[in-house]
């Protein structure tokens, strides 16, 4: 039960993660190497508001001031580039995410900041008969969540139809009507918010040090991958498989835990490489 | 159709970008192309690696303050050479880590190598040194094998051995009665290495080690590895994990509450003491072992500079290293008469000095410094409390026979 418990929270954190990734790779066709960066400006942003306010207010507060922060990027770098090839795009937002990782040690300076959880979810409860962080259960809570405000929004939306409908097809969806620009700066947005909840929330959970997004970033890229490029249901279940993955791995292949999530994506992208949620046809 | 197949080779690319980012972190590299050094005529020319990513990107920068400190307080008294402080920043890779200090000899001569080496990176650079013709000046890296059979005449370990902490750890496990180990570490060479000697540490001890774990370097969840740990614990945890790994690793400890199910909980290289505080009520109580503390008398204008020039934060371990080893070349330089590696290296090897540790020396047969060590323990709101010092006598290992220089 612990271990379903420990993946539960780990698919939780990288389900907000890859699903935004997953986002704005479907819709603006970018694969955005910064949505690490933007996850370690969400935990800062969580340090400084929780600091000052306290830490529910930072989970309202910094997902907001993240969404604001992805309109800006979308208007400034996204769409005056949109014509520039995907991977060039990738580069252009890893040097984002460097300028990024130098204005937080210019503003926060490099040593690492405390962030405790919020009063009342530092101890441990009983579930299913297992002592458990309170904390844990809040991530798991808040990335189920997420999961099925995703799912009801793609599901039953106009909205929703309509970003289904692009990253599926985006050409065919224009011609249908859809206004992807407009669509496009709503899941920047989207991305970008779900980024700054990320950080918030894992800043009690791990180190808020400029360093924190760098192997985040890597983790979700392979579950894009893993799930299907554009593809955000892909996405949702590819992060509870690689986190089951080094779950499990972990407790029962100890000697090759740290390499079996990054066999197990090598593995599914040879014999599906379309990924495990498919990929969307547009361009 | 053609979309779909330009689809997969962005997922093909997306998956390779990633696998190579994460590959590199734990992958080794050959050497770069450059096949000399000099130094400046009349300068030492220092080159400080500091890491800018990755899990220690938040304390790397200290080495820079305490070797520029240090420059500063040396150049200021009577020696024939100045030493000049070049900063090389790396992304912490042994890779891009030898591309930068390759660079850093063409170009601006560097001569000397110290600051963030991480146990790979140092392996590396200690690898490259005779061929760029620079000396490294090791401040941090605690493996033995470069002490051992990777020894070579242009490396010198100023930072505390492994094997030097395993004779500190081992005193301390016979005094605190403790004979049953967990242990944690990272799955690199560091920890794989630090779980050797505390293995052997133990079987001197007439201890044992009940469970390891090993979690990947920047791991982002400890849950698996807590939980494995949490059941039927032993008498003690010992924990290796370092930098922002360590403080994750903490806070989650914490609210498993881990730490509570031990006798005891030490440490080696876990608490860092720039990221105690932040550590804070988490690791309360925990003991680890340092070389240096900034209450040591010796090391008060050194204490005093550094905290000038790092907004009222006191130096730790690796600056006070890096003051320990610029003290070391500066007098090697007047010894050897010139600022060349291959004079002052030969020049620094058996040599001793009076340093803000205290009286040390340099081994000749390994460039092992030969130190003492503190027992410290958590205390409070971030505070470091010496419990007990090991001396040098106590803490300085056999010469390791694989070593030739």
């Amino acid at each position: 039960m612990l271990s379903i418990l420990n993946a539960l929270t780990l698919a939780a954190l990288y389900t907000l993660l890859s699903a935004g990734l997953a986002l704005i790779f479907g819709l603006r066709n970018v694969m955005n190497f910064a949505h690490g960066a933007l996850y370690m400006v969400g935990a800062y942003l969580g340090y400084s508001v929780g600091q000052a306010i306290g830490f529910w207010p930072a989970l309202v507060i910094v997902p907001l001031v993240m969404a604001a922060f992805g309109a800006v990027l979308e208007y400034g770098l996204l769409r005056p580039l949109a014509k520039r090839s995907v991977l060039e795009m990738a580069l252009i937002t890893y040097g984002l995410s460097l300028i990024i990782g130098q204005v937080i040690i210019e503003v926060y300076g490099g040593n690492t900041r405390p962030l405790n959880p919020p009063a009342g979810l530092g101890g441990s409860a009983s579930i299913f008969g297992v002592h458990y962080p309170t904390y844990r259960l809040l991530i798991i809570g808040i990335g189920l969540g997420a999961v099925f405000g995703v799912f009801a929004w793609l599901r039953w939306t106009r909205t929703g139809l309509f970003v289904r409908a692009v990253s599926r097809d985006r050409d065919t969806a224009r011609m249908a009507g859809v206004d992807t620009r407009r669509l496009g700066v709503l899941v920047v947005c989207l991305s970008t918010a779900f980024a700054g909840i990320a950080g918030v929330l894992a800043g009690p959970y791990v180190a808020v040090q400029p360093g924190m997004g760098d192997s985040i970033i890597v983790i979700s890229l392979l579950i894009i991958a893993l799930g299907g490029l554009g593809s955000i249901g892909g996405a949702i279940g590819a992060s509870a498989v690689f986190a089951a993955a080094a779950t499990f791995g972990a407790q029962y292949l100890t000697d090759v835990s740290a390499l079996l999530p990054y066999i197990l994506v090598i593995a599914v992208l040879i014999v599906r490489p379309q990924g495990l949620g498919g990929m969307r046809q547009g361009s | 159709m053609k979309t779909i197949r330009s689809q997969q080779k962005v997922a093909g690319l997306a998956a390779c970008l990633a696998l190579a980012g994460s590959l590199a972190a734990c992958s080794s590299s050959s050497a770069g192309t450059s096949s000399s050094s000099t130094s400046g005529a009349s300068t030492l020319n220092v080159g400080v690696v500091v890491t800018t990513t990755g899990p220690f990107a938040a304390i790397a920068g200290n080495d820079l303050i305490g070797s520029q400190v240090s420059a500063a307080e040396f150049n200021a008294a009577k020696h024939d050479y100045k030493i000049k402080i070049i900063e090389i920043q790396t992304d912490g890779t042994p890779a891009d880590t030898l591309q930068a200090l390759t660079k850093a000899v063409n170009s601006q001569q560097v001569g000397y190598v110290t600051g963030f080496l991480t146990s790979d990176v140092a392996a590396a650079v200690s690898a490259a040194a005779p061929r760029l013709g620079v000396d490294v000046l090791d401040t941090l890296a605690q493996d033995s094998i470069l002490v051992g059979k990777e020894c070579n005449a242009n490396y010198f370990k100023f930072a505390a051995d492994e094997d030097q902490y395993a004779l500190a750890f081992g005193l301390f496990v016979k005094k605190q009665g403790l004979t049953t180990f967990d242990a944690i570490a990272p799955d690199y060479a560091r920890g794989h290495d630090a779980i050797s000697s505390l293995t052997a540490s133990l079987q001197q001890a007439g201890g044992s080690l009940k469970k390891t774990e090993y979690p990947a370097l920047g791991a982002t969840d400890f849950g698996q590895q807590i939980s494995a740990l949490s059941g039927a614990p032993a008498d003690a945890l010992y924990v290796a994990e370092a930098g922002a790994d360590a403080v994750t690793f903490a806070k989650q400890s914490a609210q498993f509450a881990l730490f509570k199910k031990y006798k005891a909980v030490v440490g080696q290289g876990f608490l860092i003491p720039p990221l105690v505080p932040v550590m804070g009520s988490a690791v309360q109580n925990v003991y680890d072992f340092v070389p240096w503390l900034p209450s040591n008398p010796a090391g008060q204008q050194f204490v005093t500079a550094y905290e000038a020039k790092s907004s009222g934060a006191a130096p730790w371990y690796a600056p006070a290293s890096e003051n320990v080893a610029l003290q070391f070349l500066e007098q090697a330089a007047d010894k050897a008469g010139s600022t060349a590696p291959s004079k002052v290296g030969p020049a620094m090897a058996g040599m001793s000095a009076d340093t803000i540790q205290g009286q040390v020396q340099m081994r000749a047969q390994d460039h092992l410094l030969l130190q003492p060590l503190i027992t410290v323990q958590a205390v409070g709101a971030g505070n470091l409390l010496a419990r007990d010092t090991w001396t040098t006598q106590q803490t300085t290992p056999p010469v390791i026979s694989a070593c030739h220089m």
